[in-house]
């Protein structure tokens, strides 16, 4: 299904946890998302700072040729909607990464002079683009869980990786981490809601 | 695990899927170059120029200048007597049906740049509704092409071609297709060259926004 060419991987950089975001609702306050709305250089800088790999990840593994200038043009975009961004339907993150979508496929759009409608059938990468669930959406999406578990605290990002990519059961991960079964399905419970969470806001 | 959130797009089980496809790389981030802030950071100084600039030629044209403000009350008077022609000719009146939606369209980041702004109006009266397309002039679309009008939806995956602009005036929506599905508004030069898709040289693009 995907047509999403592979990443340059030569400069490629780990997501590592966030510092600053230790509560598990979701509904964080968060300075740099206050900042980057007061419309200040420094607001868009600390957005950058905070955001500019993961929206440079998507645009390159999405459109390599044209990655730098994508992402460029999605945080001078990011800045003219700033007054758009409401942080209670969701994290920054999340809101850039929707933007980035957009510019990507624009930008495919633009080089292909078609207009990228899904009902269209001559095979062109636009349509497969554009063809219902988009490949950049699905990057998009990939790009966001990764995003989202690397802002949980220590605990529960080890619990949830647990859960989902060793695909053990709750009563295994309680027996192997010595936390109550309890406390394991809330940091689930919790930890698919941050994930949502970030989805939602990009979709 | 059973699904809570019957309203998301997201089910417990779509975000589990998610999660079990990932791949290593998902993982990995790929730095910008150092050059990408530093063209932000240049475009982010023209953006804060230009609206100062533009703050400032306002500021001085309606506040600060008698004899422009003669000439403004002036324009104003003209302006009034052609909108009283205007509504006395027939159906064009610009109150005939509800504003539901409007949008000011500008070449901000598009690929053709233009001096000339526009301000489209969705207008809606007994279901049926139109773009009223203000625009403050003609932008150049060149030999052998014109200038159309579109409106796209939010992941602009479609569009509908409203018809080609040789002024400001009404362009009917097709039915069914609503500012809130379609919010882009956006004019393009198209050559003509018989290629009915949109030629991706907008010169002005404007989002709806309710009324």
């Amino acid at each position: 299904m995907s047509v999403v060419p592979a990443p340059n991987v030569a400069c490629a950089i780990r997501v590592t946890p966030l510092r600053g975001r230790t509560d598990q609702n979701g509904a964080m306050s968060d300075e740099v998302e206050i900042e980057f709305r007061s419309g200040t250089e420094r607001g868009l800088q600390r957005a950058y700072e905070e955001h500019g790999a993961l929206v440079h990840t998507l645009c390159a593994r999405a459109h390599p040729a044209a990655a730098a200038d994508l992402t460029q043009e999605v945080f001078l975009a990011a800045w003219r909607a700033r007054e758009r961004f409401d942080p209670s339907r969701g994290p920054l993150a999340a809101w850039l990464v929707g933007i980035a979508k957009n510019k990507v496929v624009d930008a495919y759009r633009k080089d292909g002079r078609q207009v990228p409608t899904a009902r269209d059938d001559d095979g062109s990468q636009l349509v497969r683009l554009a063809d219902g669930r988009q490949p950049v959406d699905n990057l998009a999406d990939r790009l966001l869980v990764t995003e989202a578990l690397a802002t949980l605290p220590e605990r529960p990002r080890r619990i949830v990786e647990m859960a989902f990519f060793e695909e053990l059961t709750h009563e295994q991960i309680a027996e192997e981490t010595s936390v109550p079964l309890g406390t394991v399905k809330s940091d689930i419970r919790r930890g698919l809601a941050r994930l949502r969470r970030y989805l939602e806001a990009a979709a | 695990m059973t699904d809570t959130h019957n309203g998301s797009r997201f089910s417990d089980e779509d975000i589990h899927e998610l999660a079990r496809s990932l791949e290593s790389h998902d993982f990995d981030r790929i730095a910008a170059p150092a050059s990408v802030w530093e063209d932000i950071s240049a475009g982010l100084e023209e953006e804060l120029a230009a609206s100062e600039a533009s703050a400032r030629r306002r500021s001085r044209r309606w506040f600060n200048s008698a004899p422009m403000l003669a000439i403004a009350a002036a324009t104003l008077l003209m302006v009034g007597v052609a909108a009283a022609v205007v509504s006395r000719s027939g159906n064009t009146a610009r109150t005939d049906g509800d504003q539901v939606a409007s949008a000011s369209m500008t070449d901000a980041d598009l690929p053709v740049a233009t001096d000339e702004t526009a301000q489209a109006t969705v207008v809606c009266r007994d279901g049926r509704c139109e773009v009223d397309v203000d625009l403050t002039g003609l932008p150049e679309a060149g030999d052998d092409a014109d200038l159309e009008l579109w409106v796209i939806n939010g992941d602009v995956t479609d569009m509908h071609s409203l018809g080609i602009v040789t002024e400001s005036g009404r362009y009917p929506l097709p039915d069914g297709v609503t500012a809130d599905d379609f919010p882009i508004v956006d004019i393009s030069i198209e050559p003509r060259d018989g290629v009915a898709a949109h030629s991706g040289q907008s010169v002005l693009r404007g989002t709806f926004e309710s009324i």
